[in-house]
């Protein structure tokens, strides 16, 4: 038998329910009548473990989530036979999780994606026809046709991409510049607007620059870890177990769970405490006071190193400011976009009267923030007394008061306890509301008022969903405010560094904002955007609200393509459908939630006419010339000094003197230049594998490392460092965390100790440079607008408890939350089509209180309908399993392509970081 | 219309014009794992975990020598796995019998599982939560299917 050592210390009565004779008399196990389940015999694992020795071996990374968990890929005769976690890799040694372990299969899913599909009647284009399949060059045609018919009428605005986290960091890159730069288009945006905007945000907002301070390590090092709306144990189970390994072997650790209902992570977790959708604004706040209170600020941390800051509140909740769009029953929630009814909560939480109607006065400005006292700031905390915060907050009806308070100030000392290290993990419980950045804001409030920021085991760590929401749509800019390393946009001196390193004439970059994914959708519904790429996501299933949206594609005056792998719902509703390259048949990099950038070679080729993302772009791109883009444009609404109004300038007679012709193809200006041209395909780097992509563009150079080390000027110098391509390509290198300066990597930011960008002496230094100089003024408002310098300080923002837009009332009478589940990811394109993965959990189910079903005539697996303001669903009810739901609170994951959840969503978003709130909606269920 | 894509994708190798492919259009309300129109609002299946004993079923086949084995039996009643409750060892922690499975038995949890202090084998931490890697299968039907081929 044994030792379980890492339990010892918990107490002996409980530490095994059953007695392990007595377990062994009743199971199952106990039985003789064996008959089968003989494994491999010796014979058998010998010749198997022969035929393995031709496998071809390359190091990978996981296709899932934001972890980021290395992995070997084995291949034979072109197919991946195999995949395994990489005992190398840091992040997982070794270790994956139910999905991860299948990576080897997603590629092989029966109704592959092999060639191009367009909608033809008699052998033409017919937005109303069936899908024929059709020659790359018969689609590359169609859709230059309708790119140029739509950009005649529009110009730059007309067009647009709905692009991916899951892109590679090349990828997104190249169709980064190949909007920004070619089309002159900053409709761009990642699906990662709906995963971590209100992290980057806060980010930007807190430290001036993008990305966390820690690492996984620590986990190792803390002895405290605090979930905020984030169940790892489901969404980062390889982190979790390491979680696990820490909690069950380190006497001191404290794993806490706040959560809206009950779930997997509560199992491991210490103290679990069950709160009311976007109470944790007043939790943190609550915390906050306790530390004032407490006399636990640090204030040598503190006095060097922050600022005390707030911003307005009644910044609207990221709707359409008009009711034309909405259905009939979404008019009342849409009203308060424009002016609310503040309850009694917010009343007390923002000093003002319950019942005062407020208009949301600060849309067009949300982020705004402005300098205040301490004295303001403890006054502005100090209405989130215990017994408030309590009372408004306690999201289990079935709890005690006393029991709920109890575990509120077990919360606060374990965050203010000097002796105590601490780390709070977050993801989409924070990131997907309507107050996403604030709540992020608040977290850093904490950790920095008690010092316990950027340190080994202290630090606030946002985690994220996807593979590359920080490499390829972060670090690379592939939003529509953003250029790559931490450039925006409105900020002129950061469009013309671009321009200088793309070669460009100066003004060619729009600087006016492009649409936010969720406003691309919108726009496609109102007729702004009549042109659409889709590409490595699945927005017909994964946005918010998608009765609006798929009614938008398939009954308006528009074309739809979509790059995809398999036939996903967003490609049943395109026009013209690119059979995609996956992952292990291409060169890729990703970038996960430590800053660690890792990379793979193409092990297989892509099946049939499947190509990659990058090829897609590259090649579309030949069929442009700069003439068509780089004369005067029309942008509505562009008012930008140094432009006149609604338009971008001519830049082809500066072009010309650069040496361009205007009949240069975008491919030629934008990919293969000079310098890309000479980087050559073959590589040594490559190792024998091969490149489908080089090939099919034919010219002889290497586009993936070509392009990596255009990109990687943009972040050096700058702290946002990343190595040569063939650096991450060594044998012995399992990622790198960023910045990377003289060849080595940067365990923690800000910290001097660690990384090479603080000053010697410093001690910390919150170096980012972005919204660094802000006004001054009161809790209520700016009173002196002269911008002050706050340089080398992290901003500790005052933010209050908010009401979510749409609360359960007398006929939508249930909260409804989306997420994932462990087994699948995303929208299940992939995991569904591996029959294991399908088979342990096929549908996706509503979680429910058993007594909230009882009301409404259910029971477990009964039909159940699902409605909301925006739709209704069939769904099958679940009172059991690994969710606990409070009453008055269902859940159901977004995966089932068969039970669109989403078509229940509001597509309310955070207005700072339009971030959509997944989270909360309010619903009705009864049966079917 | 899953027999049309399973031809395409056979056909997908050869250069084809559209006009041989006229008989081939696809509706697209046919396409992916829920064929029917996304403006329709279907009924999903009721499923249940497979309830079969694996002393008579056997154990389920893996795609590759290193993949986690699939949970042969209803887990439900061994869960939730807490930090002081672990239903899962009480059949699988048997460190003095890894890689002799014996028929009918509980398969031993291999030693990728333990952590070796001396002679002693103890049960790694980061591996306590079963269910991370294993997982019960229901009877649900596949989808699409998979044409992944292992070595085996």
């Amino acid at each position: 038998m044994a030792a379980r050592m890492g339990l010892m210390y918990l107490p002996e009565e409980t530490h095994m329910s059953l007695t392990r004779r007595d377990f062994l008399k009743t199971s199952i196990a106990a039985s003789t009548a064996a008959t089968v389940g003989m494994p491999l015999s010796k014979e058998a694992l010998a010749q198997a473990r022969a035929a393995e020795r031709d496998w071809q071996w390359d190091k990978s990374v996981c296709r899932f989530c934001g972890t980021g968990c290395g992995i070997l890929v084995a291949s034979k005769d072109g197919r991946v036979v195999a995949t395994k976690g990489d005992p190398k890799a840091p992040v997982n040694r070794g270790l994956n999780c139910v999905k991860g372990y299948f990576n080897g299969k997603i590629m092989y899913g029966k109704d592959r994606l092999t060639q191009p599909l367009m909608r033809m009647t008699d052998g033409k284009f017919d937005k109303k026809g069936k899908f024929v399949p059709v020659t790359w060059e018969q689609a590359f045609d169609e859709m230059e046709r309708q790119f140029r018919r739509v950009y005649a009428e529009k110009g730059p605005t007309g067009i647009a991409m709905l692009a991916s986290a899951q892109k590679t960091i090349p990828e997104g890159y190249a169709f980064n510049k190949l909007f920004k730069a070619g089309w002159r288009s900053n409709n761009i945006d990642p699906n990662a607007r709906n995963c971590m905007a209100s992290a980057v945000a806060a980010f930007y907002s807190v430290f001036g620059t993008d990305e966390p301070a820690g690492n996984y390590d620590d986990i190792e090092y803390t002895d405290t870890a605090i979930l905020w709306g984030a169940n790892m144990a489901e969404m980062h189970p390889i982190l979790w177990s390491r979680i696990t390994d820490r909690r069950l072997g380190h006497k001191n650790m404290r794993v806490v769970n706040l959560t809206t209902y009950r779930n997997m992570s509560s199992d491991i977790a210490d103290l679990e405490i069950i709160f009311k959708p976007q109470t944790d604004l007043a939790i943190q706040n609550y915390i906050a006071r306790e530390i004032i209170a407490r006399n636990a600020v640090n204030w040598d941390f503190v006095d060097k190193h922050c600022v005390f800051v707030t911003g307005p509140y009644d910044i609207g909740y990221g709707m359409r400011p008009t009711d034309k769009f909405a259905f009939p029953a979404e008019k009342d929630i849409q009203a308060k976009e424009l002016r609310v009814k503040l309850d009694r909560d917010e009343a007390i939480a923002q000093r003002r009267t319950e019942g005062e109607v407020v208009e949301q006065k600060n849309t067009a400005n949300p982020g705004a923030h402005w300098l205040i006292t301490f004295e303001e700031f403890k006054r502005a905390v100090d209405p989130y007394t215990l017994d408030f915060v309590a009372a408004m907050s306690k999201g289990d009806p079935d709890e005690p008061l006393d029991q709920y308070r109890a575990k509120l100030q077990q919360l606060a000392d374990l965050y203010i306890d000097a002796n105590r290290k601490v780390v709070s993990f977050w993801t989409m419980g924070f990131n997907q509301s309507v107050r996403g950045t604030w709540v992020n804001e608040q977290c850093y409030m904490n950790h920095l008022l008690l010092g316990k920021q950027s340190q080994p085991g202290n630090g606030a760590f946002s985690l994220t969903g996807q593979p590359s929401a920080c490499g390829t749509a972060r670090e690379v800019g592939m939003f529509a405010h953003r250029l790559p390393a931490d450039r925006l946009l409105p900020n002129p001196a950061h469009r013309e560094y671009t321009e200088k390193q793309w070669n460009l004439p100066a003004r060619t970059l729009n600087p006016h904002i492009g649409s936010f994914y969720g406003k691309i959708l919108r726009d496609l519904e109102d007729g702004g955007v009549k042109w659409l790429w889709v590409a490595v996501n699945n927005p017909f299933q994964s946005h918010p609200n998608i009765n609006h949206w798929l009614k938008a594609a398939r009954e308006l005056d528009n074309f739809i393509v979509v790059s995809e792998a398999y036939p996903g719902i967003s490609a049943k509703v395109a026009d013209l459908i690119l059979p995609s390259a996956m992952i292990f048949e291409k060169w890729g990099a990703y970038g996960n939630a430590e800053r660690r950038t890792q990379v793979w070679r193409q092990s297989v080729p892509p099946p049939g006419q499947a190509r990659g993302d990058m090829w897609q772009a590259m090649e579309f791109s030949k069929r442009f010339k700069i003439k068509e883009f780089w004369g005067e444009q029309r942008v509505p609404g562009l008012k930008v000094a140094g432009y006149e109004d609604g338009k971008l300038p001519s830049v082809l007679d500066e072009a010309v003197k650069m040496g361009y012709s205007p009949e240069d193809s975008l491919y030629k200006v934008l990919f293969a230049t000079p310098n890309n041209l000479k980087v050559r395909w073959p590589d040594p780097v490559a190792k024998g594998r091969d490149n489908h992509i080089a090939n099919l563009l034919g010219d002889g150079w290497f586009p993936e490392k070509a392009i990596w080390q255009e990109y990687v000027a943009f972040g050096r110098g700058v702290g946002k460092d990343l190595a040569d391509f063939d650096v991450y390509y060594a044998d012995d290198v399992r990622g790198l965390k960023w910045p990377v300066v003289n060849g080595r990597e940067t365990h923690w930011r800000f910290n001097e100790q660690y990384d090479p960008y603080v000053k010697k002496g410093a001690g910390f230094q919150f170096y980012g440079k972005l919204f660094k100089a802000i006004p001054t003024g009161d809790l209520d408002k700016v009173t002196d607008p002269k911008p002050v310098s706050v340089a080398d300080k992290a901003k500790i923002f005052f933010r209050p408890y908010a009401a979510p837009v749409e609360q359960p009332d007398a006929n939508y009478d249930l909260w409804f939350c989306t997420g994932r589940v462990l087994e699948h990811w995303h929208t299940g394109t992939m995991t569904r089509r591996v029959p294991e993965l399908h088979r342990s959990v096929p549908a996706a189910v509503m979680w429910m209180h058993p007594d909230d079903a009882r009301k409404r005539g259910l029971k477990r697996n009964d039909l159940a309908w699902l409605e909301s303001r925006r739709g209704r669903i069939q769904i099958r009810v679940e009172t059991g399993g690994r969710n606990t739901m409070p009453k008055g609170m269902v859940y159901a994951a977004f995966f089932d392509e068969g039970v669109l959840v989403n078509k229940i969503c509001i597509d309310a978003a955070c207005p700072i970081s339009k971030e959509s709130d997944y989270k909360k909606s309010a619903v009705k269920v009864y049966k079917v | 219309m899953k027999q049309k894509l399973l031809l395409l994708a056979t056909l997908s190798t050869f250069a084809l014009g559209s006009a041989a492919l006229g008989d081939l259009a696809i509706l697209d309300d046919s396409l992916g794992l829920s064929p029917v129109s996304v403006f329709d609002v279907p009924a999903p299946e009721a499923f249940e975990y497979l309830d079969t004993d694996p002393k008579v079923a056997g154990v389920l086949p893996r795609a590759w020598e290193d993949l986690p084995p699939q949970i042969p039996h209803r887990a439900e009643r061994y869960l939730p796995i807490n930090a002081r409750v672990n239903k899962c060892l009480e059949c699988h922690d048997e460190p003095d019998k890894i890689g002799k499975k014996v028929s009918g038995k509980p398969t031993p949890m291999s030693e990728a599982h333990y952590v070796r202090d001396g002679r002693e084998l103890t049960l790694a931490n980061n591996k306590y939560v079963c269910t991370l890697c294993h997982a019960p299968q229901t009877e649900a039907a596949v989808l699409v299917g998979n044409t992944f081929q292992g070595a085996r």
